[in-house]
């Protein structure tokens, strides 16, 4: 393939770019398996001690334990509140329309750490700090607008059609919903079950104000690690997550393509 | 000035009334439970800390924060700092970004994925990770210098982190995809037929690209700078870990405020502050970009 | 729901009474009152906008009429929801349900109402027996061609036996020879099961083809019912006249008015006679006659035929006919002659266009 050079130069920049974009997260893997705990490129010696130390130390597995069941519970919770509101906002009347879509992104809006100081004061009030249903509250009111946008477009997709034939054959509203419109839309279901999953996953802002001392969750306890001196620990954590994000892509690429096959 | 309603067509009749009413207002009634969960533990906080500003330490109604912060030269270069941090952010994520995603938009097969990868797996990758992949990088004992060191570019390792130039780089290595992704979704939107048209009509290429491709592009680079800028305005992480002591930025300003000094009142007042500036940047944008530009799966 | 049922044998009857829909101003269906008897082929013939999906769709429940209630065999579904309605829909577009096989797609409705499964089974094999697809149960949909897509559409609106079918432009995204054999089918079904069905279309060939009585609808309004002989050759206005075939229209003003014969004078001086009418002379009139009731050779017999001069400006080949527009009688009159034609005329000739005065339609201006 003949490139002219102004074809190749930009490609031999975004090269550059993917390079920029890619290398400091690649660079943790390298990092994790260093003999010693000084912060050094290149690292000396190989070990897997600080993968040992992650999956010994009850307060890297417990930061684990809770990130993933704090997680969960907010897909689950964002997954089905969000839906439900957008088939309200795609197929139902809300009144003040444009003011309803504005307060449902305040949370994608707002910045994190306003958000995370303004919560704070109201959960310690209610008791909500550095308690599970603390955190999944908290996480779930922010991954709400990334479920929204993701199912209202996918709903926007769908051949409603389909739905109006199912009702003309004799099925209720809601059963029209779980046999017709449900199976259709579930590839964007998934990937915004994926979203809130990885939103709360991730989360360190308001988590450094809501989780307290009894909820603490992996980017947390990466934050400390971090935060005054290097914990190589972060390094084996960072990998790993490196590894999970890989393949949560690889699962969105995949379920996107299923999807554009039968919501046509 | 008939056109065939399809027959999902809804809306109130000649009488002004709506048959369809009370049947999409049962529906509409889905979106209440999620509405009440954001304004219980977001809106109604949010909603407290700004009237919490408004008061002063004692308790009473003042606007004692925000004298203090207007009259108070660092309070001020806090400010100014990081508005001007957050604009060289999304200059420079614009001057990058925009060729990339030209780029992205020509690539084909391996070599698109392979650049779609690269822009996205920021995304899914947890900003711990990236921040720490960046304090590897810019340590004194770590990579850059290790190689500017090795070929004896310096000899001495550069001071790249607990600095502003830390923040800037990683920040702008952060937020590009933020930036890439509107335009390259806009430059995927653009019906090519324009531009063969302007050729047809005598233009160069590099007109062309002047007068027809940009101008085209533009709601993506607007939807693109803006939601960088506002997220570059409140960012805390990167800051905070990156940054040097003298390098405070409003959120870190906000987060001392209140877990070391516990003043509320005045992290309040801050808090407001830069919510103010980022919904302010929203809505403005809004009226210019529409709700739409909220819909394309940019994430 | 089960109180719909076909009384008769096959179909049911469907009346709508003073059915109204507008959206803000704008009225798309206006005080709309048809009955479909039980087991006829009823067509909304219309161009977009005139009203007839709306139509159809407020009989399907889609669509909350303004005014106006719909009964089938008497009784009112105009409150039902559409799932409680019992009445068969084929869309434009199928909507068949893309993650089910063929079979289950046509299982769906029968599934609704809670049949027993080694009933579902059997009145499924019936269905794809009666559209002869009995091969494909199951076929995924997105494997099936469009004809086969659209019989299965037909199967799964008609398993439950509803007493009406309303299918709204079926064959709209067929060419032309499919076309025309799904009508063939869709004929001989209805024939077969009796059933009521309502029909829409813009294509005036297919409304002549397939039904017992055509409305063609306008603006929201049902200009004209009639069988389709009557609604072609006795339109009842000029736009009916207009949409259905071809039509010319020659101004004049009624001159004369007996019990056998009205006489016209043209704009253009020329006299001709027309069917008896209660206009009352002096009334400016347009008179539509149609082109293939125009030849350009004297009538045999005795019949005192309308003719005018003219000459002959282009002349089309259409393989069946052949197709003049001849200037006369100030305008330009459109003329139709069979191929084998008893007499062929070229551009520039002078000619004599004859018709019967019975084939003349009259509408006041």
């Amino acid at each position: 393939m003949r490139l002219s050079r102004g074809e190749a130069a930009l490609a031999g920049f975004a090269g550059l770019v993917s390079l920029f974009l890619v290398l400091p997260s690649l660079i943790v893997v390298p990092m994790s398996f260093n003999a010693d705990n000084l912060l050094r490129f290149p690292p000396h010696g190989f070990s897997l001690g600080w993968y040992e130390a992650y999956f010994g130390r009850d307060d890297w597995r417990l930061a684990t334990w809770n990130s993933v069941t704090i997680a969960l519970a907010v897909t689950v919770l964002a997954t089905t509140m969000g839906t439900s509101a957008a088939l309200a906002l795609v197929r139902g009347r809300i009144p003040l329309r444009n003011l309803y879509i504005f307060l449902m992104l305040t949370p994608m809006i707002a910045p994190p750490i306003v958000s995370a100081v303004s919560m704070y004061g109201v959960f310690a009030r209610l008791g909500l700090v550095g308690t599970y249903p603390g955190m999944v509250l908290a996480h779930t009111v922010l991954a709400l607008p990334f479920v929204l946008v993701n199912v209202v477009a996918v709903l926007q997709r769908m051949d409603w059609r389909l739905e109006q034939a199912a009702r003309s054959l004799g099925a209720s509203a809601a059963r029209a919903f779980f046999e017709v419109t449900l199976p259709m839309i579930r590839p964007g279901l998934v990937v915004a079950a994926i979203f809130a999953f990885i939103t709360s996953f991730d989360e360190v802002v308001v988590a450094l104000y809501i989780s307290g001392s009894s909820a603490i969750t992996l980017p947390v306890q990466m934050w400390s690690g971090l935060r005054f001196e290097i914990n190589p620990v972060v390094a084996a954590v960072s990998t790993l997550l490196l590894g999970l994000s890989v393949l949560a892509l690889l699962a969105i690429g995949f379920l996107r393509r299923a999807g554009a096959g039968s919501t046509v | 000035m008939a056109i065939e309603l399809s027959e999902t067509a809804r809306g109130p009749d000649a009488a002004g009334r709506d048959p369809d009413r009370l049947r999409l207002m049962r529906r509409g009634a889905l979106g209440i439970p999620a509405l009440l969960l954001v304004a219980v533990f977001l809106l109604y906080p949010l909603a407290l800390l700004v009237e919490l500003g408004f008061h002063a330490k004692t308790g009473e109604w003042s606007l004692a924060q925000y004298e203090r912060i207007a009259t108070t030269p660092i309070y001020l270069l806090v400010l100014w700092k990081t508005a001007w941090v957050a604009g060289l952010v999304t200059c420079i994520d614009l001057l990058i970004g925009y060729p990339f995603a030209v780029a992205l938009s020509r690539a084909r097969g391996w070599w698109r994925l392979f650049l779609l990868a690269a822009v996205l797996m920021p995304f899914w990758t947890n900003l711990l990770v990236r921040t720490y992949g960046w304090i590897v990088v810019l340590h004194p004992n770590g990579l850059l210098n290790s190689i500017l060191l090795g070929l004896g570019v310096v000899s001495e390792p550069i001071e790249l982190v607990q600095n502003t130039i830390g923040v800037l780089i990683g920040m702008t290595q952060i937020m590009l995809p933020f930036m890439v992704l509107p335009i390259a979704a806009q430059i995927e939107r653009m019906d090519r037929r324009l531009l063969q048209a302007a050729r047809s009509l005598g233009a160069s290429p590099r007109r062309t690209f002047l007068h027809v491709y940009l101008p085209l592009t533009l709601p993506g680079v607007f939807a693109g700078a803006l939601v960088t800028l506002v997220l570059s305005f409140g960012f805390f992480v990167i800051p905070a870990l990156l940054g040097g002591r003298r390098d405070v930025l409003i959120a870190q300003l906000i987060d001392f405020n209140l877990t070391k000094v516990l003043n509320w009142e005045f992290a309040a007042a801050l808090g407001t502050i830069l919510l103010a500036v980022t919904m302010g940047i929203f809505l403005a944008a809004q009226r210019w970009l529409g709700l739409n530009s909220l819909w394309t799966e940019a994430r | 729901m089960t109180d719909i049922v076909a009384r008769h044998s096959g179909g049911g009857e469907v009346r709508l009474v003073g059915l109204s829909r507008s959206f803000g101003t704008m009225h798309a269906v206006r005080d709309v009152d048809l009955v479909a008897a039980p087991g006829e082929f009823l067509t909304l013939l219309g161009a977009s906008g005139s009203g007839k999906t709306t139509t159809l769709m407020m009989i399907a429940g889609f669509v909350t009429p303004s005014k106006g209630d719909i009964l089938v065999d008497g009784i009112s579904i105009v409150e039902r929801a559409p799932d409680k309605r019992n009445l068969g829909v084929v869309f434009q577009s199928y909507a068949l349900f893309p993650h089910m096989t063929v079979a289950e797609n046509i299982a769906f409705p029968l599934r609704m109402r809670h049949c027993a499964s080694a009933e579902i089974r059997t009145r499924v094999a019936e269905a794809l027996a009666m559209v002869q697809l009995s091969g494909f149960p199951g076929r995924r949909v997105g494997e099936l061609s469009g004809g086969q897509q659209q019989r299965v559409a037909l199967a799964r609106a008609l398993v439950f036996r509803p007493p009406v079918l309303l299918m709204d432009e079926p064959l709209g995204a067929l060419d032309r020879k499919l076309r025309e054999q799904m009508q063939l089918e869709i004929k001989r079904i209805q024939r077969e099961l009796g059933i009521t069905v309502i029909y829409v279309t813009h294509d005036q060939e297919e409304a002549l083809i397939l039904s017992d009585r055509i409305a063609i609808m306008h603006e929201g309004c049902v200009r004209q019912v009639g069988t389709p002989a009557v609604v072609y050759e006795q339109p009842s206005t000029p736009y009916v006249a207009s949409f259905l075939g071809e039509s010319n229209f020659l101004e004049g003003i009624v001159e004369e008015n007996t019990v056998t014969a009205s006489t016209l004078r043209l704009q253009s001086g020329e006299r001709i006679a027309a069917p008896p009418t209660s206009l009352p002379v002096g009334t400016a009139v347009q008179a539509m006659v149609r082109p293939e009731s125009i030849t350009l050779s004297p009538p045999q017999g005795n019949d005192a035929a309308n003719s005018v001069n003219g000459t002959i400006e282009i002349r089309e080949y259409l393989g069946q006919s052949i197709r003049y527009f001849v200037q006369a009688a100030a305008s330009s009159v459109t003329v139709r002659e069979p191929r084998g034609g008893a007499r062929r005329a070229s551009p520039g000739e002078r000619v004599t266009l004859y018709w019967s005065p019975q084939a003349t339609s009259l509408f006041p201006k």
